[in-house]
């Protein structure tokens, strides 16, 4: 007689528990914008213009290179923003830096290699740090891996997010929820093995080894028509390896 | 004329560096000659409601370039290895003319 009264009542606190917890608001980080549960967003230049823009301050010259197409997605839910994840990706041969001879070293063997590693590639697997500056946006620290010249590191990248759920304004330019995540970070180019031609110390003369990075990419539920699909066919075969040479 | 054949030259030869210098100062006093120029422009945008910053390409305006300090040092070398053959060229045809009067000289 005990024991069915005891589950019962145990059944009735979980019941009750489970129901607080429905009824709990959400996070202090959730975004007030009528739009919940995640979503993937696609990099899209209808909704503004991505770009990825790079500096090298160094002791002889300074430059600037812009890439102006970024590809790749995200999934995001405005009330769990720690929940974020996703993939951005630049092609190396996109850089423009103004002198078309230093886009052909930058894409040379010495430099990104862009024959051998056509991408850069920022993966995302997490969000911290998350303080809600606006009713739709928030400042916020993108966790996750920068991969670049073939090395993979992991990155910690502080950005921040606006999210606009679909209304007549929006899709005057898309169809569906957009978001713009703005960031601004530092990439050590030794820390990826990019070390200029050997024996000619470029590092720090003519190239700064701290190349300041800022992101703008904008994104929509809706997937654009042409979007920059990640690069699979511009990677090298691999050769052959030759046989070995027969013993007499 | 000839006075002013004579001074050609040389006002040429300074005055190509001199117009130079003056076009590096003139496009932006870049390190490098270069067709693109990158600059962060401000950009309002109504859609999220502030100030976008975006870099834009600027296109040189000197024959679509910015006239860089490489073509000013390239243009000052050319110039005074020009100037420097010009002296030689002269000294050496003033001392041969000097040569053959003094020759002519001897002979009468």
């Amino acid at each position: 007689m005990i024991l069915p009264r005891m589950l019962s009542a145990t059944g009735a606190f979980v019941a009750a528990a489970l129901a607080v917890a429905q009824d709990q608001p959400a996070p202090r980080t959730a975004l007030d914008v009528g739009a919940p549960g995640p979503k993937t967003f696609y990099a899209d230049d209808r909704v503004g213009n991505n770009q990825v823009t790079f500096l090298s301050e160094s002791t002889i010259e300074d430059f600037t290179g812009v890439c102006n197409r970024v590809g790749g997605e995200c999934q995001l839910d405005p009330k769990h923003l720690e929940a974020l994840q996703g993939r951005f990706f630049v092609r190396v041969e996109d850089l423009r830096t103004g002198i078309e001879l230093r886009d052909q070293h930058l894409r040379s063997p010495d430099w990104m290699d862009a024959a051998k590693h056509p991408e850069i590639v920022i993966a995302v697997s997490g969000a911290t740090d998350v303080k809600k500056d606006a009713p739709d946006g928030a400042a916020l620290t993108l966790l996750g891996r920068c991969s670049l010249h073939g090395v993979s590191k992991e990155v910690r990248i502080p950005c921040t997010l606006k999210y606009l759920p679909q209304s007549p304004e929006t899709q005057r330019r898309v169809k569906g929820d957009l978001i713009r995540l703005r960031a601004n970070w530092t990439v050590k180019l030794s820390d990826y093995g990019v070390t200029g031609p050997k024996e000619a110390d470029i590092i720090g003369l003519k190239v700064s080894n701290d190349i300041q990075v800022k992101v703008s990419i904008f994104g929509s539920t809706e997937k654009p028509p042409e979007a920059l699909k990640p690069d699979t066919e511009s990677k090298p075969a691999e050769t052959p390896r030759p046989p070995p040479p027969r013993r007499p | 004329m000839p006075r002013v054949r004579n001074h050609l030259w040389p006002a040429l030869l300074l005055g190509l560096p001199l117009l130079t210098a003056a076009l590096w100062a003139g496009s932006g006093a870049e390190r490098l000659t270069k067709p693109v120029r990158y600059v962060e422009r401000q950009v309002r945008d109504e859609l999220f409601g502030d100030v976008q910053s975006e870099t834009q390409p600027v296109r040189g305006p000197v024959l679509g370039y910015f006239v860089g300090l490489d073509a000013v040092a390239g243009m000052t070398f050319g110039c005074a290895a020009a100037a420097a053959f010009t002296w030689f060229w002269q000294r050496r045809a003033g001392r041969r003319t000097a040569r053959a009067a003094t020759r002519e000289g001897t002979d009468t």
